[in-house]
């Protein structure tokens, strides 16, 4: 589970935080950490959807705060999300075809 | 109701169903006949709803409204009756000699996959508290399986390519996981507008514990153990708990993941060249995360 490990690192240790954000790489081989090329795209897109300042995140027709907290956000990005309790979901209004 | 059943998954509007179409979705993605798959549908929502009450009574959840008076021995007993309704449904598939070979094989690989739920939901019970390996184990176990063998299903009721239907198993698998993801931040976050606390129980098995219990210091994992154990007792705890988490990075792995998931379905489609409209409508049905 390196991913977890980067992403505790880069959120609770500034000094690997600081280097992160000039040369990923390097900080990563600092700490003998690995990671696949896929999995930074992963963790760099995450990043820039936590930083964003571009106005409230999108999930499945539903809205949430960028920046606002996992457990805290309104409205929240869970919904539509569940199959079984889905609402706004991204088939609404859709024949069952398309 | 199983022979009316696949009609009204046709017409409902009712967005609670429309996950159940995915084997009709994969077959006609695949160049069949999405109709001759409504069997399929059938059978894998029955299967859910039974999983679902199982689920519910292992779990000691509050009970539902229609079994609130009769309780939970009846609601087990109704869960059978949708399991093995479930299996009637599957069998109609032999109905057509050409399908004849395929529902065999859709058969035993949705009595495997059941199975295999299971032991998910098993580890899930017995397991006092997970880690990351076990938290995504669970998750591939109960939802990826199940969503990952809806889309399978489906298009090997017409398709013997095993590269094409591995595709639809992991755009399966991934949407599976993600909506795992969603379902388990739903259990724990309040609803929109109220201010309540998760309960102890459903954070101890939460993707954001599991994320602790694999990152953390050791002192610190039993730190956070000892404030979870007194969370039942003290709303305070739970707050300390919650505070805890919030500055552990936990938002940043969970857009991590929805990325990843979300990327690797996406990528799953693109490989199984599926035939348009359905190529839209299974690119619809990802969660989406996106700036306004």
């Amino acid at each position: 589970m390196t991913l977890a490990q980067v992403v505790y690192n880069i959120s609770t240790d500034n000094e690997f935080a600081r280097m992160w954000n000039t040369d990923p790489e390097a900080a990563l081989a600092q700490r003998g950490l690995k990671l696949s090329r896929e999995e930074m795209a992963f963790l760099s897109k995450g990043l820039q959807r936590k930083n964003s300042a571009q106005g409230p995140l999108v999930l499945s027709g539903s809205t949430t705060t960028a920046g606002m907290s996992w457990y805290q956000a309104k409205g929240d990005v869970t919904d539509g999300m569940s199959w079984y309790q889905a609402k706004g979901d991204a088939t609404d209004g859709m024949s069952w075809y398309q | 109701m199983r022979q009316s059943l696949p009609q009204y998954l046709i017409h409902s509007h009712n967005p609670q169903l429309h996950w159940s179409l995915l084997p009709a979705l994969c077959c006609g993605a695949v160049g069949g006949d999405a109709e001759d798959a409504l069997d399929i549908s059938a059978a894998w929502l029955l299967f859910y709803v039974a999983a679902h009450i199982f689920d519910n009574v292992e779990d000691l959840d509050e009970p539902e409204a229609w079994y609130a008076d009769i309780g939970p021995g009846a609601a087990i007993n109704a869960g059978c009756g949708l399991f093995f309704t479930a299996s009637l449904a599957l069998n109609d598939l032999y109905q057509k000699p050409e399908y004849h070979d395929a529902a065999g094989e859709i058969n035993r690989v949705f009595q495997l996959q059941m199975m295999a739920m299971s032991s998910g939901q098993h580890l899930d019970l017995i397991l006092p508290q997970i880690n990351l390996d076990a938290y995504w184990e669970i998750a591939e176990g109960k939802s990826g399986a199940f969503f990952e063998l809806a889309c399978w299903a489906g298009a090997r009721l017409v398709s013997e390519d095993n590269q094409q239907l591995n595709s639809y198993k992991q755009y399966g698998k991934h949407l599976g996981l993600l909506l795992q993801l969603m379902d388990d931040l739903r259990d724990i976050r309040p609803p929109a507008g109220e201010n309540t606390l998760p309960e102890p129980d459903k954070l101890s098995h939460s993707f954001a514990m599991a994320y602790a219990m694999t990152v953390f210091p050791e002192a610190k994992r039993v730190q956070l153990l000892d404030l979870l154990a007194r969370s039942t007792q003290n709303s305070q705890a739970t707050h300390q708990v919650l505070e805890i988490l919030q500055t552990s990075g936990i938002d940043l792995y969970l857009l991590t993941e929805i990325e990843k998931h979300r990327r690797l379905a996406l990528q799953a489609l693109e490989n199984a060249h599926p035939v348009i409209p359905y190529q839209e409508t299974l690119l619809n049905m990802l969660p989406d995360l996106r700036s306004k």
